[in-house]
């Protein structure tokens, strides 16, 4: 992950961390693109330590979020390369890991991959059906069965099942 | 995956779900109880709005051959064609938009006027003003609608009309109190009315007055939280050089993104003015964004009947409205080219009552933001 140092003997030769997932893997990060994220910036400023143990990102998750960052950090790239590798990052991605991956950024404190994320969810969302929903995000369904049948029946133009997914 | 299952806390399903349409969310308030008081809270509301703002506009636009649908252009670009908008209103066969805020169209059926979500498919009959009214009172031009975000109501404010030597009054109608109230005499008393635009918690009107067979305009805006009007600066578009046979025939007002422009349409171009730094000092911030002869805005013989510029993107680019006597066109502008144009119709529409329109949870029903459970329209 680590690119070389062309900036130059201003800058002294590049810093780096190791943030270890919660399943124990270790993974090499330059500082630059560690301090894109908040938490991790917070870290490094307050403590030298130079290993950072992130106890609730496994490792799946972890890499993913350190690919956005380390592309994210390198300047040699354009923001427009930068939005389409965003684009191409959270594409054919399956929500299950979308979740972990918007719940990694929230803890990271990684606000710009976090509205991506949350964009793309939404993406998949918008023609799910709310049994789908429910199941998604493990939410139990409080209404009474007339009550849902009531809520259905005075909204039944956004309820056209006959569009909605169940997978 | 993990045998426990990933609970994502509130404030990011509050996140994910600001950007769903507004009719996923109305389905998605069926979850669960708490999804339902999310979704119709106000700062939810709010969120989802400015999201929705940036994301996405429509252009709606009436037309020309059949009174009671809409169309609309959707996605900023390309300029993609959507559907139409069915009018809720029975009883009427001629309806006209004159005003759009927040995903709220406010609407004018004869003598009534109507504020109306389409998303939500749900309107509300705005009570008669005070006093006798006339067909001629309501008038686009005279009526402004905007939203106070202070008191987080939506007013419409009509201006007074100069009629057989006597003004009758402005009034105020606020959506939370259901009611109109006359205000002191606001605009100027010879002015009459051109156009106006809800910006950064004013309205803003183009007035217009006659002096030695000459038009010359003003620009005023009415504050909503406080109902204080002031004049403001317009851009340094003179002299007028009589020699080239170039005159300014009318002033547009317009708001893109966020700034209030004027588009000043000359006799032989349009120059289109951008107020870049709305609370500093007016004189200075009025930057030229378009200067474009006319002849490339249109084609031959075609005889000019309005301009709107609807949108200003990020690299410089303008997207108007243009109508002639032959058609109805969107073009996309930038400096003193035309890059791109798309007709609409072959016929003319209404450019005045073309608008740009968000998707939105904003309920007519109350101002306050909330959803009310059940839909008006039947």
């Amino acid at each position: 992950m680590v690119t070389t140092d062309e900036k130059g003997p201003l800058t002294a030769k590049k810093k780096s961390v190791i943030i270890r997932s919660c399943d124990g893997d270790e993974f090499l990060v330059s500082e630059s693109a560690a301090v894109l994220s908040t938490s991790l910036k917070k870290i490094l400023e307050e403590k030298e330590d130079r290993l950072i143990h992130l106890s609730d990102i496994d490792n799946k998750t972890l890499a993913m979020v350190i690919a956005y960052l380390s592309t994210h950090a390198d300047d040699g790239l354009s923001d427009d390369l930068k939005r389409s590798f965003d684009q191409e990052f959270v594409s054919g991605k399956e929500f299950d890991v979308l979740k972990y991956l918007v719940l990694a950024t929230d803890t990271l404190q990684v606000t710009c991959l976090c509205y991506t994320v949350a964009k793309k969810m939404a993406d998949i969302m918008k023609n799910k059906l709310v049994e789908w929903v429910r199941r998604e995000f493990d939410i139990q369904n409080d209404y009474t069965p007339e009550a849902e049948a009531e809520i259905r029946r005075l909204d039944a133009w956004a309820w056209d099942d006959r569009q909605l997914e169940d997978d | 995956m993990t045998e426990e299952n990933c609970h994502l806390p509130p404030e990011i399903v509050e996140e994910i779900l600001c950007n769903l349409p507004t009719k996923s969310l109305i389905r998605l308030r069926g979850v669960s109880k708490s999804w339902r008081s999310l979704i119709s809270e106000h700062h939810f509301v709010r969120k989802h709005l400015s999201h929705a703002a940036q994301q996405k506009i429509l252009i709606l636009m009436p037309s020309p051959y059949a009174n009671e649908n809409m169309y609309y252009s959707q996605e900023i670009m390309p300029i993609k064609r959507g559907g139409y908008f069915c009018a809720p209103f029975s009883g009427s066969n001629y309806w006209e938009v004159f005003a759009s805020c927040d995903g709220l169209l406010c609407v004018r059926v004869d003598l009534s006027i109507y504020i109306w979500n389409p998303y939500l498919k749900t309107y509300r009959k705005i009570p008669t003003p005070l006093g006798k009214q006339n067909y001629d009172d309501f008038i686009p031009s005279y009526l402004g609608f905007g939203y106070d975000s202070t008191r987080n109501d939506y007013k419409i404010v009509k201006l007074s009309r100069f009629r057989l030597g006597y003004m009758t009054e402005t009034q105020v109608f606020s959506l939370k109190c259901d009611s109109w109230r006359k205000l002191d005499d606001f605009p100027p008393q010879d002015y009459r009315p051109l156009t106006s635009v809800f910006l950064n918690g004013s309205i803003h009107w183009l007035l217009a007055t006659e002096i030695m067979g000459q038009n010359s305009f003003a620009l005023f805006s009415f504050d909503l939280s406080d109902d204080k009007y002031r004049e403001v600066r317009l851009p340094e578009y003179f002299p007028i050089s009589p020699s080239n046979n170039n005159y300014i025939v009318n002033l547009h007002l317009c708001a893109l993104k966020g700034m209030l422009c004027v588009l000043v349409e000359w006799k032989s171009c349009l120059v289109l003015w951008a107020m870049k730094d709305y609370y500093s000092d007016h004189d200075k911030s009025w930057t030229k964004i378009l200067d474009i002869r006319l002849d490339l805005v249109l084609e031959k013989y075609c005889i000019p009947l309005g301009f709107k510029p609807f949108y200003f993107y990020e690299n410089g680019e303008v997207m108007m409205g243009v109508v002639s006597d032959r058609r109805t066109e969107l073009l996309i502008c930038k400096d003193n080219t035309v890059l791109y144009r798309d007709i609409i119709f072959n016929k003319p529409s209404v450019m005045k009552y073309v608008f740009v329109h968000v998707e939105s949870l904003v309920s007519p029903l109350r101002s306050c933001g909330k959803l009310e459970t059940r839909n008006s329209t039947g």
